[in-house]
């Protein structure tokens, strides 16, 4: 990696490539039945990007991400189990390490030819209309605490083809070692009315269920769509991706609603359905380690986001956010507050509160307390 | 002779109205006319600029933020790509058919989000401008029914703007003062549920490509107690676009 920022500088200097990025700090505290921790990291994301005519963009960045506090986590602190058996094995710790990091998270090309664009590279993918969850989106897995945070570059191909007026045929593919495994993804998106709809068809080597709480994994093709309109100054939205296989029928779907009100409120809510979830009374290892790594979108089936947002001054706005699992009735209310301190510095302070029966998804953890700030250049 | 007395009296009363009704429907007209003439003048076809923004907070806070700004068809169809702050840099904005359409880039994650109509009455980015502010102005016409009314300023005409029955719009009135000479609004005044809340200033009027240009624009906020003031740093009009310029396709360009 030192090799590699050796070689860009000289590259950066001469290709007068734009410079910006953002430093970020971050304090979490976690309280769990038991237990307490602190960690958090400081982060640095230099993004370069040079123009060298106006059909070509290249953009990359590098990340530099050091953790502090607690950095050596056991998965068991986080699930509602001892001992379970892993491998054929009886396994009561599963640990993971967070260490410093230097990454190029994207590195891409962008290039526009008269009839279509095209992106190679490591580079940011975002798919479906939804907030907190995207069933269209193959390609990331979202943090429900903070859905909008960047997403990690994805390395793939992507064609942008313009056709007829206002709808794009968008073809992406993550190559993988082997053809069936590479993740594939064509969707068309166009206008009807004030509603905006794709249509998606994608194939991937993604887990399915094996029929016994536990999950394989398998090629799979998945078909689907999704809308965003407003109807009634009611926004509206929804997505949805769904085997097209019938003997491995599972997917997802995602609908969600949201209004401003004239005094500046607003409302959002969204419903979750991720039929590769377990039911209720059903969860077992395989469902929260698939959960956690983000093969699966979620732990259960059925959740609910709700969020409110209220701007108390012009730079200071207040959240309420609350996640609900439907299925064990465990949910989360975090409220946050989020200030603009100056032009491009920006302070957050959130917190989350569990509340479920023992045992439950979001009853694991107690409380949680985090701290960000964030400048630009 | 009772009876002619009283025809006689409504024959008059009737001319009277008549008369009353030609004069109200020539004030009519003539609002209609001026209206037209100022959205001709300060609306022109395309254009394509550079503006800045300065937000002062009703607490005395200051931001500034710098756009890339284009318009077509009038204004029906804008797009507006941030410079500063590093914050938003390169965020951009593409509001379509006079705001009822708006998208959303974040440039971070290459994500267009979609907003709902009623996002088009809020702040953008914070400041005392909605995002229809951005919008065009061929929609007075078409929403609200227009009245001339004397005004007290002798180098200006006066307009006042209501709501036609069935219209949506986001202002129970406005009252527009036009300048005389070039028909450029000299200020207007936007009340909501009856209460005078933003002024927008016209100032600085200069001559560009022999269209009368506003170079700074200041909205107060009455209610807020807070101003914006945007101004233009660069601006050409008559632009052609290339085809597909205010898609979605380019706003992620």
């Amino acid at each position: 990696m030192i090799c590699l920022i050796i070689f860009l500088i000289p590259v950066i200097v001469f290709t007068q490539a734009d410079i910006f990025g953002y430093y970020e700090s971050e304090y979490d505290h976690i309280q769990l039945t038991d237990k307490s921790y602190n960690f958090g990291y400081n982060k640095l994301r230099i993004d370069l990007e040079s123009r060298p005519s106006d059909q070509v963009m290249i953009a990359g960045n590098i990340n530099f991400q050091l953790p502090y506090g607690k950095t050596e986590w056991d998965f068991f602190d986080f699930i509602p189990m001892d001992t379970v058996e892993f491998d054929g094995e009886e396994i009561t710790s599963f640990p993971k390490s967070f260490i410093n990091e230097v990454y190029l998270d994207n590195i891409y090309l962008r290039t526009s030819f008269s009839k279509f664009d095209l992106t190679i590279g490591r580079q940011p993918l975002s798919l479906g209309t939804g907030y907190a969850w995207n069933p269209l989106d193959i390609f990331n897995y979202k943090d429900l605490m903070d859905p909008t945070y960047e997403q990690p570059g994805v390395n793939a191909l992507r064609i942008e083809i313009p056709v007829a007026t206002n709808s794009v045929l968008d073809i992406i593919l993550e190559p993988d070692s082997i053809w069936n495994m590479s993740s594939k993804m064509i969707q068309l998106k166009s206008h009807l009315g004030s509603f905006d709809f794709s249509l998606n068809g994608g194939s991937q080597y993604h887990v399915i269920p094996d029929g016994n709480s536990h999950y394989i994994s398998d090629h799979v093709i998945l078909g689907g769509g999704s809308f965003v309109g407003e109807f009634w100054e009611f926004g509206l939205w929804g997505e949805t991706f769904w085997s097209l296989d019938a003997d491995i029928n599972f997917g997802e779907v995602v609908f969600g609603m949201d209004h401003t009100f004239n005094n500046g409120l607003y409302l959002m809510t969204e419903y979750f359905h991720n039929s590769l979830g377990a039911e209720k009374n059903e969860v077992t290892f395989d469902h929260y380690l698939y959960s956690f790594s983000g093969e699966t979108h979620s732990l259960m089936q059925n959740y609910i986001f709700a969020m409110g947002m209220y701007n108390i001054t012009d730079y200071i706005s207040a959240n309420l956010i609350s996640i609900g699992n439907l299925d064990d009735e465990s949910f989360i209310l975090a409220p946050q507050l989020n200030w603009d301190a100056f032009e491009d510095v920006t302070v957050g302070v959130w917190a989350g509160q569990s509340f479920g029966e023992n045992e439950t998804e979001f009853d694991i953890q107690d409380l949680a307390i985090r701290f960000r700030i964030r400048a630009y250049f | 002779m009772k009876i002619l007395r009283i025809a006689k009296r409504l024959r008059h009363l009737v001319c009277l109205l008549n008369i009353g009704s030609i004069g109200l429907i020539a004030a009519n007209m003539s609002a209609k006319s001026i209206l037209d003439s100022m959205t001709m003048v300060m609306q022109p076809i395309s254009s394509q600029g550079k503006m800045e923004q300065e937000i002062i907070t009703s607490s005395d806070i200051k931001r500034v933020f710098t756009f890339n700004y284009f318009s077509e068809e009038k204004g029906k169809n804008v797009l507006i790509r941030y410079i500063e702050p590093r914050k938003v840099r390169h965020n951009a904005f593409l509001i379509k058919n006079n705001g009822e359409d708006i998208w959303v880039y974040f440039p971070r994650t290459r994500r267009v989000r979609k907003l709902a109509s009623h996002a088009k009455k809020q702040k953008a980015q914070g400041s005392d401008f909605s995002y229809e502010d951005f919008s065009g102005s061929e929609e007075w016409k078409t929403d609200y029914r227009v009245k001339q009314i004397l005004s007290s300023e002798h180098e200006n005409y006066l307009l006042t703007l209501t709501p036609k029955i069935d219209s949506e719009t986001s202002y129970d009135s406005l009252k527009i003062y036009v300048n005389k000479l070039n028909y450029y609004p000299s200020r207007m005044l936007y009340y909501q549920d009856s209460i005078h809340l933003k002024t927008l200033h016209f100032q600085d009027v200069q001559d560009i490509q022999g269209i009368p240009t506003a170079m700074s624009m200041r909205m107060e906020n009455h209610a807020e107690d807070s101003q914006t003031t945007m101004r233009i740093l660069e601006m050409e009009y008559n632009v052609v676009f290339d085809e597909g310029f205010f898609t979605e396709r380019n706003l992620k360009k």
